[in-house]
This record gives C-alpha cells, sequence and structure tokens, in this order.
C-alpha cells in the first residue's frame, strides 16, 4: 500500500518542512530546566525522606531514653514503679475523679441506684498476673461419729472372736435424701480369707 | 566536535551527561516535533508534548537497551505518540462523530503519497481531531483497529468507521486541489 511510506516520509521531516518556524534551542532551554530540576526534586526528596525518619525515630528514642531513669530508681530502691508512679499521680488522679456535678442517671430515674466507679489508678496493678491457688479442702474420711457407728457394727455378735475381718466403710448418698450433704456412712464388715 | 553515534551518545545520556542529551534531542527534535504536530492542532501544544516527551525519554533512558538507531527512534517516537494521546485527552479533544455511511466503500488515498511531506502533513492537520487521531495511529504509526480502540477508549467499530471518514476527507481535499492545479 502506498500508505506505508507516509510514515517513512514523516519520519524524516526536516524543520523547515513543518511548515512553521520552529526553535528547538528554546525547548531544549525548557527542557534542561526541568531536568535539572527533577535532579533538585530527587535531592530534596532525599532529604525529606531522612527528615521523615528522623521524626518518627527522634521521639521514640526520646521517650525511651525518658522512661529508664524510672526504671532504674525501682531497681536500687527496691520499690515497684507502680507504687512510686501512684504516690506521685494519686492527688491528680482524685481531681480527675471528682465530677463537677452529679449526674442524672437513666437508672436514678427508674430508682436504681448508679454503678460506684471504683477508684482506678494510674498504673493499675491490676495489670500483674493474680496468682490463684486452690486449695482442696480434703474432708476427714471418718469422723467421731463415724468411728463410733464403725465400733457398733463391730460390736454385733455376728463377729466372733479369733475370726480376722476386713472392714469396708465408704459414704454413700443418702437414699431418702436427694440432697448430696446428707451422705450416710455404709459400713460393711467381711471375712478376711487366708 | 567528535562526532559521536547514537549508541555512545544514548550510554553517556544514560548517566546524566546533559551535553550528550542535547545532542540526542537536537537530532530526534524536528522528526519529533513532525510527530507532535501530526496530532496537536497548535504549534504550542505540539511543543508541550515534545517537552513533556524527552523528559520522559531521558527519565526512563535507563530502562532502555540499545539494539539499533531505528529502535531507538521507534521507542522514542511511542513515547511522543502515547504523549500526545494523553494530552488530547485530558483536553477531551478526541470527539468521535458518528457516521451513518457505508463503510464498505474503499476509498482510494494513494495520491496522498503524491504529496510533498509539507503537503501531507498540512493535509493531515486539516481534517478533525478526531479522524486525523485514527488516521495518523492507523495509516502513520501502523496501529490496528484494536489497539487503537483501547488507546482512545472507542469500539473498533467506531475506529474503522473514523478511518473511513478520514481517508474520505483527505480524498475530497486532493480531488479539490486537483481542480484547482487543472482550472
Amino acid at each position: 500500500m502506498a500508505l506505508n511510506q507516509l510514515s517513512d516520509r514523516l519520519d524524516q521531516i526536516s524543520v523547515s518542512e513543518l511548515g512553521f518556524e520552529f526553535d528547538d534551542s528554546a525547548v531544549w532551554t525548557k527542557l534542561e530546566g526541568r531536568l535539572n530540576n527533577s535532579r533538585t526534586v530527587v535531592y530534596w526528596r532525599a532529604v525529606a525522606a531522612c527528615m521523615l525518619l528522623l521524626t518518627l525515630f527522634l521521639p521514640i528514642s526520646l521517650l525511651k531514653e525518658i522512661d529508664l531513669p524510672a526504671n532504674t530508681l525501682s531497681e536500687i530502691e527496691g520499690t515497684s514503679a507502680i507504687e512510686n508512679s501512684d504516690l506521685i499521680q494519686a492527688p491528680m488522679i482524685e481531681d480527675d475523679l471528682k465530677k463537677p456535678d452529679k449526674p442524672t442517671w437513666k437508672l436514678d430515674k427508674k430508682g436504681i441506684e448508679p454503678i460506684q466507679l471504683a477508684k482506678v489508678t494510674a498504673n493499675s496493678p491490676a495489670l500483674q498476673p493474680i496468682e490463684f491457688e486452690i486449695i482442696k479442702v480434703k474432708k476427714p474420711t471418718f469422723t467421731g461419729e463415724d468411728i463410733s457407728i464403725i465400733q457398733a457394727s463391730l460390736e454385733t455378735p455376728k463377729v466372733g472372736k479369733g475370726r480376722k475381718m476386713t472392714i469396708r466403710a465408704q459414704w454413700q448418698k443418702s437414699p431418702t435424701k436427694s440432697n448430696v450433704e446428707h451422705q450416710a456412712l455404709k459400713v460393711k464388715l467381711y471375712e478376711k480369707n487366708e | 566536535m567528535l562526532l559521536l553515534n547514537t549508541k555512545d551518545l544514548i550510554e553517556k545520556s544514560k548517566s546524566g551527561d546533559r551535553k550528550s542529551q542535547q545532542l540526542l534531542y537536537q537530532r530526534l527534535s524536528a522528526p519529533m516535533m513532525g510527530v507532535c504536530v501530526r496530532y496537536m492542532k497548535s504549534k504550542e501544544d505540539a511543543e508541550d508534548v515534545l517537552l513533556e516527551g524527552f523528559h520522559k525519554v531521558f527519565k526512563n533512558l535507563k530502562k532502555f537497551t540499545y539494539e539499533s538507531d531505528n529502535a531507538f527512534f521507534g521507542w522514542v517516537k511511542r513515547i511522543m505518540v502515547n504523549e500526545a494521546l494523553m494530552k488530547l485527552r485530558k483536553n477531551k479533544d478526541i470527539r468521535v462523530l458518528a457516521i451513518s455511511e457505508d463503510l464498505d466503500q474503499e476509498v482510494d488515498v494513494s495520491p496522498l503519497s503524491k504529496l510533498e511531506t509539507e503537503d501531507l502533513l498540512n493535509a493531515i492537520r486539516s481534517i478533525p481531531v478526531g479522524y486525523r487521531t485514527v488516521f495518523n495511529l492507523y495509516e502513520v504509526e501502523g496501529y490496528y483497529h484494536q489497539e487503537i480502540s483501547d488507546q482512545l477508549g472507542i469500539s473498533v467499530g467506531t475506529s474503522k468507521s473514523q478511518l473511513f471518514k478520514a481517508k474520505k476527507l483527505l480524498r475530497e481535499m486532493l480531488d479539490q486541489k486537483n481542480e484547482n492545479y487543472g482550472s
């Protein structure tokens, strides 16, 4: 197709064939300015990035420095930092907890007492783990009363002299009472086989 | 001054050598201005596109791997075309006109190749921007209708119809010119 040559011809166009006056040096001057500017922009972007990093990390490092003496003091004095801070901050906290006027709660209208807020101090030790010790209170196997029942059982005439017997006693649920608190001591005697 | 080849100029320009960049620009500025004026109506807009285009060329030159002068020329030209299309889209210059003519009708525009380069450029620039853009992309740059449709955000059918209309207008202009010469 003849039009295929169009591209080649147009690509080889000279300044004089453009049909108007084209000052390529003026465009170059602008272009050079932009290229220099973009170089400066790159430089300033790098500076800005450094500044940003500094502003981000400097406060963190300063905070770390401020925190350090408090920890050291508590270590030396052997007291917890929490206690010290409680003492220092106590008046301020009380002021904070003071309310200017008693607010009218919705619950008041219904005759329900508002929930009282517990005083929570700053750096509350509630953050520390609370250890629970589960103490298993062992119920004594037999009380004095139980023993008297066992003795009474042994005194029955069924048990003859010279015979070795095994006594087995255990708590059982009362057959009459559903409440587990009411248990009966069932005593059984067995002849021991030799 | 020692005449450097394009490859050397590219390599030096990559490292930010301003003189090499200037020489490279001087070699390409006229043909690239030719590309820009094909798409842009005003000289000022064409210069803006040329400036933006060369700025992108030098910014992205490090990514370019030299293979041949033609490949480099094609790479720069593609940047210019894309820049021109961006500007046309930004200015909302591309207005696609509805066409209700028979697209199967073939329009012979081969006489265009007989025109002087300056007249050829003027003829292309004289047709409406929508037709001109599609004509440039299809007939001059060698894009497919699908690529034109993607670039301009129009349908393939619209691209074909715009090309048809562009050719028809150019043909009418050529006939008019011939009549004037004949009379």
